[in-house]
């Protein structure tokens, strides 16, 4: 093949429309969150929007190879992530007509345009960003056709160059339900094309969007509204002039769409809603008409392009069990509680059992590095190394099986669809603290790691709502806050004491949700959820979830657990810890009742939680397995490492989603909440013991 | 009414069936020609048309007369029994309308919209018109609503985007819900082939009507 330029490849690529087939040729894949702003010729950027759960992610990993996490519950995606791929392209006599950058563009999932959560709003941003040639794949489950075609009516009125994907083609036909592509992508005027991203077919997708970046449509499918309103748009199509179609903004301008009313003076707005009055008698609310009249011409779409077939008989069965049980009255909420006390002893026993066995591993390779012969002094580098060998081994020790084990038993609750269900039952007591149901899903996210967990709260629509939930991932221990207590309190003093540490943090959360519940007097927005289909859980996609979650844990975690370790030992050997130790050692013992060393933890642990546990027997030397703490001591050592902002990333999470202000007011708040309660925690404790 | 999708009413037809409604009105069955002439020129008047009776008014009585709806005698016209049939399913249909309209115009109003409408709206029309307004009148709260299947008649949300949101979701007036479980947070609910679960304070605000 000889390097065509650009321009040439472009005039090629005029001429053939009939592509056939690309092909993937580089499988480097650069991964970053920008959205690049300027596409070219030779590249061509295509985004995947739609409604939640629809397999958006499912597809772009199909594409790329697994770059994001996939799961069966709506919500799950909650940032816009772009990953790039060069390709080659052929034409129908396997000519080769040129190499195309595609950028690929995953999105939160939307039901609609209107936002009301932020993930929501970086969606629609990431629509409205997107220029004339690139490209949008609305992706709909066929199983809600309507629904998706809602969205797609919509999208259709912004005038964006729009390809209709659609999804779970096979499981609807075996449920009696099957489309005619072709009737729909002619009522529509653009193409609609079915894909798999579970089976990979996703071929003619890709050749569609590809054909398509060249021609857009002219002549895109139009909801017709009542005269009445009909009038009205075009008067509201007038007021401003910009890129988007006239007659979208119009629409907009008349749904009341704050980002579109926003753009008009008061002036304009007042005559606006003049016009409306004029109509009020007929059409009192213009808005709800808009919506219902689109989704009504949605679904008279679905209904001419889809019909129905013979179902298979698995199929025909009514309700699932599951559900009969889940949606009990009585039972749902008992098999809520025993799901979740289940997963947690599960993680305690077995998860102790494996620490243990990595205990052992991390002493057999510390014992093969031979007595130093070199020492200058006092300082010796094969003792560094043991140090930070032992720091790290220690960390890995108590974090790690707590995180794998709570990753992949949350894996597959996901994928089978549980966690939806699971916030119905819980709602009540949720209510009960002021909080969103929607809550629930982060914070179980949170026991994993607390920084997805700060990120995910983007998909509770009320701000007060997603502050409240936000602090309590102080309280809520993510798995290396879990990993403390278990691999240090619970390893150290047993069973009752690790277990006595988690009520008083459950208490203490309690208590603080209350008082927030008073103080912040907003309702929590009422809960309002899609249960997906039951799935079988695809093992591949377990596990690939898990590695992603645990990524950073071994890319960050480790080397900063070894990279702590040396530094320990550095500034031990040097005599300086002595100098950090011993100006604290009043506050510990009188506010914490705990030995002066133990600030040294409590410190490093802020950079990165892990470092605690490790810190913690780095500063004591301990041997013979024994920690010169007392029962009590290390139940208050675990609240004080728990209660709080967890660590630095934590941190800069919080920061990074609700600002300076406020993520400075929980770093102190709970600085000090956690202190007053350890406090009184140990103070009551000593009266029992 | 045998064919039901008329396009444009003649004016002759419309003049027809006033005279017909003028018969069925007054209570004795025969009357001078003139009378009639005079009451239903106040009719159409009342439909606001701008029909001149005058013009059509002798050749519709003879049509009438032909399709042996009306019977004259000199001066009297009388009506038949066909004709009392025909004229009351105008009644009829006249009185649907307007009961259909007096929830959001006043009597007079109604009246004179029932005076339009009655021409142009075929039987099968106005029984769809008056289930859906049947169904809009007997639509409770969902969390109210005893069977397990129904038709949403209307969301009354004042919050614009939860509005959208709930039709967006499927949850719009006009389809079918089914009612799969009532948990203690709220309902569980079928719309087509998807499941959603909606809080109690939501379902307060979604009126449903049985089938
Ligand atoms: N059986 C089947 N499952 C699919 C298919 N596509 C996606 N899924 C599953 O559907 C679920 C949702 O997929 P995602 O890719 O996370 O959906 P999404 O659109 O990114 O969802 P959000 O990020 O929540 O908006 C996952 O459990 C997938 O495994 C398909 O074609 N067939
Ligand atoms: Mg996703």
């Amino acid at each position: 093949m000889t390097k065509r330029n650009i321009l040439e490849s472009d005039q090629q690529w005029q001429k053939d429309q009939n592509i056939d087939h690309v092909e993937k040729i580089k499988k480097k894949i650069k991964f970053d969150f920008k959205i690049d702003r300027a596409p070219k010729k030779d590249k061509i950027k295509i985004t995947f929007i739609g409604q939640p759960n629809v397999g958006k992610s499912s597809l772009l990993n199909a594409l790329v190879g697994t770059k994001i996490e996939v799961s069966n519950y709506p919500g799950t995606s909650v940032e816009i992530t772009q990953a790039e791929k060069i390709m080659k392209v052929f034409s129908k006599d396997k000519r080769e007509i040129s190499k195309i950058k595609y950028i690929f563009i995953d999105t939160p999932g939307i039901y609609s345009i209107s936002d009301r959560s932020p993930e929501e709003t970086i969606t629609k941003r990431a629509i409205f960003s997107s220029k004339e040639n690139d490209i949008i794949i609305l992706i709909a489950d066929v199983n809600a056709l309507e629904r998706s075609l809602y969205f797609a009516l919509q999208i259709l009125e912004s005038g964006k160059n729009l390809i209709l994907g659609l999804n779970f083609v096979e499981d609807a036909y075996k449920k009696g339900i099957s489309v005619n592509i072709t009737k729909l992508s002619q009522i529509l005027g653009v193409p609609a094309v079915r894909f798999n991203p579970i089976t990979k077919n996703i071929k003619d997708l890709l050749i569609t969007a590809t054909k398509r970046s060249n021609n857009i449509s002219a002549e895109n499918f139009n909801v017709k509204y009542d005269d009445h309103i009909e009038r009205l748009i075009k008067y509201a199509s007038e007021i401003i002039k910009s890129d988007l179609p006239p007659r979208f903004i119009g629409v907009r301008l008349l749904e009341e769409d704050p980002d579109f009313l926003e753009l008009i003076s008061n002036e304009q707005l007042q005559k606006l809603k003049e016009e409306k009055k004029e109509i009020a008698s007929e059409h009192p609310n213009i808005k709800e008409e808009i919506s219902k009249t689109r989704f009504g011409t949605a679904a008279y779409i679905a209904e001419k392009s889809t019909h129905i077939v013979k179902i298979e008989k698995e199929f025909k069965k009514k309700q699932p069990i599951m559900d009969r049980v889940l949606f009990h009255r009585f039972w749902g909420p008992i098999f809520t509680l025993f799901f979740f006390l289940g997963l947690f002893f599960v993680l305690l026993i077995v998860g102790g059992e494996i620490e243990e066995l990595l205990v052992l591993l991390g002493d057999f390779v510390i014992e093969l590095i031979p007595e130093d012969e070199w020492a200058i002094g006092d300082f010796s580098f094969l003792n560094l190394l043991r140090e930070g060998l032992a720091g790290g081994f220690a960390g890995i020790a108590i974090a790690l099986p707590y995180v794998l084990l709570f990753y992949l038993i949350l894996g597959f609750t996901e994928d089978i669809g549980l966690l939806p269900r699971f916030v119905v039952n819980i709602e009540k007591i949720f209510s009960f603290f002021g909080l969103p149901s929607k809550s629930f899903i982060t914070m179980i996210l949170g026991v994993g790691c607390t920084v997805p967990a700060i990120t995910s709260t983007r998909i509770i629509p009320q701000k007060s709502d997603r502050l409240k939930t936000a602090c309590l991932f102080a309280f809520i221990p993510c798995s290396s806050r879990i990993g403390i207590i278990m691999g240090v309190v619970g390893f150290y003093g047993g069973f009752i004491i690790a277990l006595a540490t988690f009520g008083t943090i459950f208490i203490a959360m309690m208590i603080w949700a209350f008082i927030m519940k008073r103080i912040m007097k907003a309702k929590p927005d009422p809960m309002l959820i899609e249960l997906p289909a039951y799935r079988r859980p695809i093992i591949n996609n377990v596990f690939s979830k898990s590695w992603l979650r645990m990524k950073s844990f071994i890319y960050v975690v480790i080397p900063l657990l070894i990279g702590g370790g040396i530094i320990y030992s550095i500034l031990d050997q040097l005599g300086i810890t002595a100098l950090i130790i011993e100006p604290f050692r009043p506050f510990m013992e009188i506010v914490f009742n705990l030995p002066g060393e133990t600030i040294v933890p409590l410190v490093f642990g802020f950079v990165q939680k892990d470092l605690t546990g490790a810190m913690l027997l780095s500063v004591f030397e301990i041997e013979d397995g024994l920690l010169p703490l007392t029962n009590i001591q290390l139940y208050t050592f675990g609240l004080a490492s728990c209660i709080g902002v967890p660590c630095i990333i934590a941190l800069g999470t919080m920061f990074k989603e609700y600002g300076l202000k406020n993520s400075l007011i929980t770093l102190f708040s709970m600085i000090l909440y956690g202190t007053f309660i350890s406090n009184i925690a140990w103070r009551v404790a000593i009266l029992f013991i | 009414m045998s064919n039901h999708v008329r396009k444009q009413k003649e004016p002759k037809t419309i003049v027809k069936e006033n005279i017909l409604r003028v018969m069925l009105e007054e209570p004795s069955r025969s009357k001078e020609i003139g009378k009639v002439r005079e009451l239903s020129k106040e009719f159409i008047i009342l439909g606001s048309w701008q029909i001149d009776l005058d013009v059509y008014f002798m050749e519709v009585l003879d049509d009438l007369q032909v399709a042996g709806l009306l019977t004259i005698n000199q001066n009297q016209v009388s009506i038949t029994k066909d004709g009392l049939i025909e004229a009351a399913n105008i009644l009829s249909k006249h009185q649907a309308i307007e009961k259909f309209f007096m929830k959001d115009l006043d009597k007079n109003e109604a009246h004179i919209a029932a005076g339009i409408l009655e021409h142009f709206i075929s039987k099968e029309v106005l029984e769809n018109m008056n289930r859906i307004r049947s169904l809009e009148e007997n639509g409770i709260e969902l969390i109210n609503f005893t069977s397990d299947e129904g038709i949403i008649t209307a969301l009354i949300i004042d919050d614009t985007q939860l509005f959208e949101r709930m039709v967006s979701m499927g949850i719009c007036p006009g389809e079918r819900i089914k009612i799969i479980a009532k948990v203690a947070a709220g309902f569980i609910v079928k719309l087509k082939h998807t499941q959603i679960a909606i809080d109690n304070s939501l379902c307060n605000k979604i009126l449903v009507a049985m089938i």
